[in-house]
């Protein structure tokens, strides 16, 4: 009797071995289910943050034609020369920066004197000397020329001339080929653009950036005002940053060219030259 | 007697347990391994879901905002667009390759009654008639209605305003100002053109080349 009920348990003992077993096959099944039903949510909802941040980064390229097209003095206009300015949305916060091209040297009209300075800061990483630096300015107007007589970028120019794409791609920053002349707009140009100007020591760079700051007007600058000249436009680089709350990110980076002058209002017409996804 | 019917049973259970353990053994092969597998066969049929349509807009997105021609008279070898396939030239930047390559979009039928969208990458062509023998290309999305590719230009004729249609045609009307996705007879995406002038055509002609009709790109 005894050696029955002991069999009788060791079944048992069987039979939930044997649940156990079907138990683990179910849930090892439904865990990789879920698995891959948790991928492909977390591979829309990237995708969705991506588009969510583009649009958002698109209504602060609105925002900032807006603001670059105000004219009454009443209204906060806000500086061309790169600074930061960030809004608060609903949806997350927008930086946007405005710059003007006229603070950029032109590499089709700057003499080398202008460029050849520019190009050694700018490629300081690369250890580009003044001697190389004099060269691919003197040829550096050939490099941006495209066969079809129109006139590439200074990224296309650039790296025709052998630099690497990251110094081209900063390069963008302080030269251009749509200033038009050989003179810098000095309350518009970066830092780097004022120190590479001849004439301009590190005191009268520090001057110039704190006066244009509180709006005042520039100091006398001596054999340095020919490379000077205080006009802004017609072209503007606008470079807008989306960060959503949900930490998706989208940099829009455009270019407008102003065209004819502001009427009715203070509304402003811009041919649009490019629009990118930088990020 | 009893003592055989009991071996019985517990080679039955064993058998029963190897069963589910290699049941479970294939559940996790086809469960981990077999996904990849999974995901493709899905692919193949109709794909209608969320993530393919963003990558679809992405697609498309990417190809209208990457407008490089370098004026209105050059429109023509630049940017082609019928309702199965749109090419533009692409002079990429700030992506450490400078070559110049054809973006082209392209509706092909995969199989009987199954459309698919292809996103393809020519490189090293110049012009738009002419592609890569080995394009970089990937499948965007798939349906069982044709696909077609609509384009957003002016009203033929001297009538103001714009219009959807299928082709760009000669390249007089410029670059269209948006470009769109049509699946059966619905109108699924559309994607803007933003670029008005040519920053090239500028950049050699000054300041003049705003009012230059040939700097347009529209």
């Amino acid at each position: 009797m005894r050696l029955a009920i002991r069999r009788r348990h060791r079944a048992k003992g069987y039979m939930l071995i044997t649940v156990l077993w079907i138990s683990l096959a179910l849930l090892l099944a439904v865990a990789a289910f879920l698995a891959t039903a948790r991928q492909e949510a977390l591979g829309v909802r990237a995708e969705v943050g991506a588009a969510r941040a583009v649009a958002l980064a698109r209504s602060g390229l609105n925002v900032a034609l807006a603001d670059l097209g105000r004219i009454n003095p009443d209204q906060a206009r806000s500086p061309l020369d790169g600074t930061p300015v960030t809004l608060n949305m609903a949806e997350g916060t927008v930086i946007y920066r405005l710059q003007d091209e006229t603070g950029k040297i032109d590499i089709l009209n700057a003499p080398r004197q202008l460029i050849a300075p520019a190009l050694v800061l700018i490629a300081e990483a690369e250890g580009v000397d003044a001697f190389d630096a004099v060269t691919v300015a003197d040829a550096i107007a050939d490099f941006a020329a495209e066969p079809d007589g129109s006139i590439g970028s200074v990224y296309a120019a650039l790296t025709r001339a052998g630099f690497s794409a990251r110094t081209a791609n900063i390069a963008g920053r302080y030269l251009t080929t749509l200033n038009f002349t050989a003179q810098v707009n000095p309350r518009t140009a970066p830092r780097v653009v004022l120190q590479a100007i001849p004439g301009l020591g590190p005191s009268d760079v520090e001057e110039i950036m704190a006066r244009r700051a509180d709006g005042q007007p520039l100091p006398r600058l001596g054999s340095a005002a020919l490379w000077l000249s205080e006009r802004a436009g017609p072209v503007y680089t606008i470079e807008a940053e989306a960060i959503l709350a949900t930490g998706a990110r989208a940099v829009l980076q455009a270019q407008v060219a102003q065209r004819g002058v502001a009427f009715r209002g203070g509304l402003m017409q811009y041919e649009i030259l490019s629009v990118r996804q930088v990020r | 007697m009893r003592r055989r019917h009991q071996e019985g049973f517990v080679l039955a259970e064993a058998l029963v347990a190897l069963a589910i353990a290699a049941l479970t053994l294939a559940l996790l092969t086809s469960a981990v391994f077999g996904l990849r597998i999974a995901s493709e066969s899905r692919a193949a049929a109709a794909q209608t879901s969320a993530a393919d349509w963003l990558a679809a807009r992405r697609a498309l997105a990417d190809w209208a905002g990457g407008i490089t021609a370098s004026g209105r008279l050059n429109t023509e070898s630049r940017i082609i667009g019928t309702a199965t396939t749109a090419r533009m030239v692409v002079m990429p930047e700030g992506t450490g390759r400078s070559v110049p390559f054809v973006g082209e979009l392209r509706v092909e039928a995969v199989a009987d009654g199954i459309y698919a969208l292809i996103a393809a990458r020519h490189f090293g062509q110049p012009d738009a008639r002419v592609t890569a023998d080995e394009p970089q290309e990937t499948a965007v999305l798939r349906a069982f209605d044709p696909i077609r590719l609509l384009y957003l230009l002016p009203r033929e004729g001297d009538v103001v305003g714009l219009s959807w249609r299928y082709e760009t045609g000669s390249g007089d009307d410029g670059v269209p100002t948006a470009i769109g996705i049509e699946v059966g007879d619905r109108r699924m995406l559309t994607a803007p053109v933003f670029p008005t002038i040519s920053a090239s055509c500028l950049g050699a002609l000054g300041p003049g080349g705003l009012e230059e009709r040939r700097c347009a790109l529209r």
